[in-house]
């Protein structure tokens, strides 16, 4: 059986305008276009049923990976992502959520007018269909909703609201994970959704994904605290740098990170950052 | 005094013999400026819906004859649905132009009073000059709510060469006495006509009226219409409209709030395919003191469309307190698609609080991504966008109505 998620050599670039063109350090990019290149060359295996662990600086382009596999558009990607053993790349990001991967963003968007239950329904009819599945029955759908809204400390009252609209910090986080779970995915990733998170609010994200944690399914989490992962045990930790993986280890890795921070690694791999071809 | 400037030539559409009157200040403006054109009094309130293409166009009145009393049957049998749409309303049922009795028919009497019409607005002065059916109606706490329903009958003329547009015109005085009122005006016509419509209403003190518009225009077919409405002490008004389709809609709603804590609110949203024009021409006169207005306008614009937006707040020098809102936004679903906004203030008072604001835009991609990321495809994720966008705008209280707002511009 092929791992879950296969990443293999992935780069990505961004096309920005470029009206320095002389300090442009591109000389081949003819059309004044500048290109900044965000990932450079990532691999990663994840196993159904693990949990794996990305942390990184700032900018290092931990959102960016997250946003290519969803399906996020805007970059010149190159290398190969097989979801399954299935070229994911050349879906489109509904493709990729029918197949059961998941985001749950690290900014999400809010959506006035569209009410929340509303949007819940319509993922999941429109999961269920693409399967060639029958779509749940409304009132159990609401049933079900809410009652994971009430496990994971979500008012309700959320529901009946727009999407996002007006939402603190942490209730969009919050919503992020009930989206989650009530969709079910096999792969899901998490950019910082502990960020902004009160500490009762990490240990329910934490319980609610160690409900959903089984045989089959699979977890990215993007962090930059270790308390998270404290809670749910990460299989792989890896440390995104500059755009490449860095260091992989186990959960030792994470706490190695928490005492030392980033300097000793930037030390070590700093160098190439001047030494990268476009 | 403007005067005419002798730029452009006199525009005027082929009008049937016998459809103005033989006087009247009305058919003398009409007569005298014509159809907008450069450089005329009215080109300014029409810079962005030029008529010059209606100059000359051969406009029939229906022929009340056999053939024709058949087909006003055919029509009625055939829209059931529509007719049956608010059973719990009263009804007044036109087929072209002309009143029909239904069982739900409310009360009404002949109007013969004649609204004061301006140079800028000659398809009211041309409504206003012709002979038409007028009515009058008075709503209140015994009959709070009237559908006023629009059909027209289709018939060989169309087909004629040179074209004829049936020309359907009709006039309608409303007066909200008292209680909460609801006033909903449907246009359900698939053939080609030429609607010019003329309403004046009344909101009498502490009453309230809640007026609601549905109406799709197909290619080839006009809709102007002129509201006015003065409202009383205390009393409100709102307007809340949803347009659509391919034809030619220009939609002219002014507010005189006269009284101290009048407040209007006039909403819209519309969604234009093909060549499609609408434009939403709005006034709020600010007459009183503690008044407020509140004006939103949403379009979609798909195609060539083009939407258009005027919205003039007038505050009057002892209207102090006065809060007035005015916000017109526009999607465009095409590089051909356009919207223009024309906002204009004329404040007088100083205790005055007045914001106005436009954008246009495309859809989000950013909320786009966000649905389709959790399995919505894009085509259901545009719609749940546009339906939320257009919703904004599509609120009323009257849950009959609403639900009928925003059914009309769902897809
Ligand atoms: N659309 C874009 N245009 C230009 N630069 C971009 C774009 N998207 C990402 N970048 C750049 O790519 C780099 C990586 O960004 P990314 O959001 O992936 O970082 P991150 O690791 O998630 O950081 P954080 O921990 O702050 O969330 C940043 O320097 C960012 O400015
Ligand atoms: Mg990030």
């Amino acid at each position: 059986m092929p791992p879950l998620l296969s990443v293999e050599s992935l780069t990505a670039r961004i096309n920005e305008e470029g009206t320095n063109q002389g300090e442009s350090s591109h000389g081949e990019s003819s059309q004044g276009k500048s290109s900044k290149e965000i990932l450079r060359g990532v691999s990663l295996e994840i196993p159904h049923g693990e949990v794996h662990a990305v942390m990184g600086p700032n900018g290092s382009g931990k959102s960016t990976l997250a946003s290519i596999l969803a399906g996020r558009e805007g970059f010149e990607v190159e290398g190969r992502v097989l979801f399954e053993g299935e070229d994911l790349l050349a879906l489109d990001p509904e493709e990729r959520a029918h197949k059961g991967l998941f985001l749950a963003f690290q900014y999400p968007v809010s959506l006035p007018g569209v009410q929340g239950m509303r949007f819940l329904s319509e993922a999941l009819d429109a999961q269920a269909r693409a399967r060639g599945e029958k779509e749940e029955d409304r009132i159990a759908q609401v049933k079900r909703v809410r009652a994971l809204s009430r496990e994971l400390g979500v008012e309700e009252s959320m529901l009946k609201r727009s999407v996002n609209d007006g939402f603190s910090g942490g209730e969009k986080k919050r919503n992020e994970m009930l989206q989650l779970a009530a969709l079910q995915p096999k792969l899901a990733i998490l950019d910082e959704t502990d960020s902004g998170l009160d500490i009762d609010a990490i240990r329910a994200v934490a319980e609610g994904l160690e409900r959903m944690r089984d045989k089959k399914r699979s977890f990215l989490v993007i962090t930059h605290y270790q308390r998270l992962l404290e809670h749910i045990e990460p299989d792989r930790v890896h440390v995104l740098l500059n755009g490449r993986i860095v260091r992989s280890g186990d959960k030792q890795l994470c706490a190695q990170l928490e005492a030392e921070g980033y300097a000793p690694l930037l030390k070590e791999h700093g160098g190439q950052e001047a030494a990268v071809q476009p | 005094m403007l005067t005419e400037s002798a730029s452009s030539p006199l525009l005027l559409p082929d009008l049937p013999a016998g459809l103005l009157r033989d006087k009247g200040d009305a058919r003398d403006l009409f007569l005298q400026h014509g159809l907008p054109r450069r450089g005329s009094v009215a080109a300014e309130r029409w810079k962005y819906t030029p008529l010059n293409k209606m100059a000359g166009m051969r406009l029939h009145l229906p022929h009340e004859d056999k053939a024709w009393k058949e087909r006003v049957e055919r029509t009625i049998a055939s829209k059931q649905d529509e007719i049956a749409r608010f059973p719990d309303a009263a009804l007044l049922l036109f087929v072209d132009g002309k009143l029909q009795a239904h069982e739900r028919t409310l009360a009404t009497t002949p109007y013969a009073g004649l609204p004061r019409v301006t140079a800028s607005e000659p398809l009211a002065a041309l409504n206003v000059g012709s002979r038409c059916e007028a009515w009058r109606v008075v709503l209140n706490e015994d009959t709070p709510f009237l559908h006023v329903l629009f059909l027209a009958t289709s018939s060989e003329e169309e087909r004629l060469q040179p074209p004829s547009l049936p020309l359907l015109q009709t006039r309608l005085r409303i007066e909200a006495q008292s209680g909460s009122t609801s006033l909903c005006q449907t246009f359900c016509d698939s053939s080609a006509c030429w609607n010019n419509d003329v309403i004046e209403i009344e909101v009498a003190e502490e009453a309230r009226l809640e007026h609601v518009v549905l109406q799709e225009r197909g290619r080839g077919s006009c809709a102007f219409s002129h509201t006015t409405v003065r409202v009383a002490e205390k009393a409100s008004y709102a307007h809340i409209s949803a347009l659509k389709g391919e034809g030619l809609t220009r939609q002219e709603v002014s507010v005189a709030l006269e009284g101290e804590e009048a407040s209007c609110k006039l909403h819209g949203a519309y969604r234009i395919k093909g060549k499609g024009h609408i434009d939403n021409d709005t006034e709020i006169f600010h007459n009183r003191a503690r008044c407020v207005s509140d004006a939103l306008y949403k379009g979609v614009v798909e195609d060539a469309g083009r939407g258009v937006f005027h919205g003039k707040i007038f505050v009057a020098q002892d209207a102090q307190e006065t809060r007035g809102y005015q916000m017109s936004r526009a999607l465009l679903l095409s590089e051909r698609a356009h919207a223009y906004h024309k906002p204009e203030l004329e404040i007088y008072a100083d205790d005055v609080i007045c914001s106005h604001g436009s954008t246009v835009g495309a859809l989000d991609e950013e909320q786009l991504l966000y649905l389709r990321s959790r399995g919505v495809v894009r085509a259901r994720a545009e719609a749940i966008l546009l339906e939320a966008f257009v919703n904004e705008a599509l609120r009323c209280e009257r849950k009959e109505c609403a639900q009928a707002l925003q059914a009309h511009l769902a897809q």
